[in-house]
């Protein structure tokens, strides 16, 4: 298995000291050449859709970032492979940062589907030119948003899923043609919930839609991470490990912001990958016994304190390895 | 009786995702850092009435998490109340492609979001960037300018509805810049359009800001007080590619007293044209956001009231 390092470590959404920073080019230079001193040559980025106000970021998450922070998409290219990455193994994109920037746009739901097509395969052609292998796709938004956009309407929720789908399988052929896989990903506050997991997956191609556990999001979601493998492994060429110790007994999964539970026992939805409580020994024997030989991306989202999470998730596969 | 109070944008702690986070263990055990003391409203609130300031500004990017924490900004304003802040005064929001004329009308539905988000908190002023960053948009062209003030002055006449203002905060980084700022202003409807003073970003584009103030003291009704060590910077610095966030990690904006600004100058100005309000100060790009507060604080009392208050 290649091991991979996922920029979703670090939360450009959060406050306290320095959260301003992460807005600057610095901060994620210096993260790379952490990266790659913490042993892995390939990144994973969460991308949001193109804009003019999120390409002045320093962060790399959007093309237009990319292309104004280091001249141009093959220039990001050399950037990283002179501070020891190789590749960019994965992008992802998600229905909910979709959905974001249309609220800033001030543009209409009707128009979801194609601006996140057009996201899709913006995204997917730069990860073309930086080498990378996986589009990964959280196809919905949340459902709280959701439901304020569409109303609390099931057949609504339901079309929405269905359309989800097919915007997914038209992403699917548009990256094959690149050579890119598209996998879908869960995210516990999306339409991709418990057995919706695998009816979504029944809907999409499966010559070009791939799957992708993000074993954090399966636990929260009140899934299974093990049925899941055995259930779509042959559409399983990437693997997120993700950890939490969060259980959602609120259904905090149907608010506005689900990743900050304002209510219940619990409000913290992730820890650093081997602090929570995700059975990681279980899920690898699984792989294995699948003979899978993919790819592993490390993610400890949203991370407190982001260079001990580097150094963390290389000491976590070292020992999960032994 | 005082004719001048302190409001604080909160932009300095970056985005606030929660109301009220009570489970310190969660946050602390095995990972051992102060986390815990910056993720809620409720301790940042405390923080700004402790270090004495009445009032805060919000960002409109604030604004779904606050509903989704709070219910409402009714709720988030009566919960400001219980913690000592008297009033939410502000909102920034930005006019992005406004010298285009086809992107006014999704302008206009993102600008009512804000206005009916900051009127239902009892605010005061809707602080509004003219348009986007100069790379990739600027110079504006007369008619893009145009475009740019026309797109203000709507939004200016929307905000009266609800009985707000609206001003124009410029950023040293902004499309609209030191060759054509003031001939922005003067485009603007004085009857809907103030103008928000921020006096680092204003400095650091090359303007001298006490002869701004000088001249236009009645338009400038709104404040955003920051220091900074870079006025007039040079325009491939104020023009490049996301210049707000300096490649290199340096510093643009400081607390007042940390750069060359001259703000007792300032406030003899103020006093000059007996100038009465909120005066916002805004510290974005601190390292620091408590050690700032509180440095702010004290300039406030050791330099500036004895000036004005």
């Amino acid at each position: 298995m290649k091991t991979v390092i996922s920029f979703n470590t670090i939360n450009r959404s959060t406050s306290g000291p320095g959260a301003f920073m992460r807005a600057a080019k610095w901060y994620w230079d210096e993260v790379t050449d952490m990266a790659a001193a913490a042993g892995f040559d390939s990144i994973a980025l969460s991308m949001v859709p193109d804009t003019p106000n999120d390409a002045r970021n320093g962060a790399p998450v959007c093309t237009g970032a990319l292309n104004s922070q280091y001249g141009s998409v093959p220039q990001y290219r050399d950037f990283l492979k002179e501070h020891g990455i190789s590749s960019v193994s994965s992008m992802m994109i998600s229905g909910q940062s979709m959905m974001d920037t249309m609220f800033e746009n001030g543009t209409s739901m009707n128009e979801f589907f194609q601006l996140f097509y057009d996201y899709a395969k913006d995204v997917c052609e730069a990860l073309k030119t930086l080498g990378g292998t996986f589009l990964i796709v959280s196809p919905t938004p949340a459902i709280g948003p959701l439901i304020q956009a569409t109303g609390a309407d099931d057949r609504k929720l339901e079309q929405f899923f269905r359309e989800a789908a097919d915007c997914v399988n038209q992403i699917g052929r548009m990256s094959s043609d690149t050579g890119i896989r598209t996998c879908v990903k869960n995210d516990f506050w999306t339409l991709l919930r418990g057995r919706n997991i695998q009816n979504f997956m029944e809907l999409t191609d499966r010559d070009n839609v791939y799957f992708v556990p993000d074993t954090a999001q399966i636990q929260i979601a009140e899934a299974d991470c093990c049925a899941l493998i055995d259930a779509l492994t042959d559409r399983i060429s990437c693997v997120i490990f993700s950890d939490t110790r969060y259980v959602d007994t609120t259904d905090n999964y149907r608010s506005i912001s689900p990743e900050y539970p304002q209510s219940g026992p619990m409000q913290r939805c992730y820890h650093d990958v081997g602090y929570g409580s995700v059975d990681f020994s279980r899920i690898y024997t699984r792989l294995q016994q699948h003979h899978f030989d993919g790819t592993v991306i490390l993610e400890s989202r949203y991370s407190l304190d982001v260079p001990r999470a580097i150094l963390r998730m290389r000491t976590f596969w070292n020992r999960l390895n032994k | 009786m005082r004719n001048i109070n302190y409001t604080y944008m909160t932009n300095l702690w970056g985005n606030i995702n929660y109301k009220q986070v009570t489970n310190f263990d969660e946050w602390f055990m095995g990972d051992f850092n102060t986390s815990y003391y910056y993720q809620d409203w409720d301790k940042i609130l405390r923080y700004y009435a402790g270090a004495g300031f009445k009032g805060i500004e919000l960002m409109i990017f604030s604004v779904p998490s606050i509903i989704n924490a709070f219910g409402s900004m009714k709720n988030f304003k009566e919960y400001a109340k219980e913690r000592g802040i008297e009033r939410i005064t502000g909102m920034f929001s930005h006019h992005v492609g406004s010298e285009d004329r086809r992107n006014h009308e999704a302008i206009y539905a993102f600008e009512q979001k804000a206005i009916d988000a900051l009127a239902e908190c009892d605010g005061i002023n809707l602080i509004v960037q003219p348009a986007g960053q100069y790379y990739g948009a600027g110079p504006l062209t007369e008619e893009g300018l145009k475009n740019a003030a026309e797109c203000m002055n709507t939004v200016g006449r929307m905000a009266a509805e609800k009985g707000l203002c609206v001003s124009i905060h410029n950023e040293f980084w902004c499309a609209v810049n030191l060759y054509d700022h003031e001939r922005f202003l003067e485009m603007t409807d004085p009857q809907y359009v103030y103008y928000c003073l921020d006096t680092a970003q204003v400095a650091i584009m090359g303007v001298d800001i006490l002869k701004f103030y000088e001249t236009y003291h009645d338009r400038i009704q709104y404040f955003h007080v920051k220091d900074t060590t870079c006025p007039a910077a040079p325009d491939e610095k104020r023009f490049g590619p996301g210049a707000e966030f300096d490649p290199t990690g340096a510093r643009w904006f400081w607390e007042p007293g940390g750069g060359n600004v001259d703000f007792p100058a300032l406030w003899r100005l103020m006093k000059k044209y007996q100038h009465k309000g909120w005066i916002g100060i805004e510290s974005d790009g601190t390292p620091d956001p408590l050690a700032t507060i509180l440095l702010t604080k004290n300039y406030i009392d050791t330099v500036l009231d004895p000036i004005y208050q």
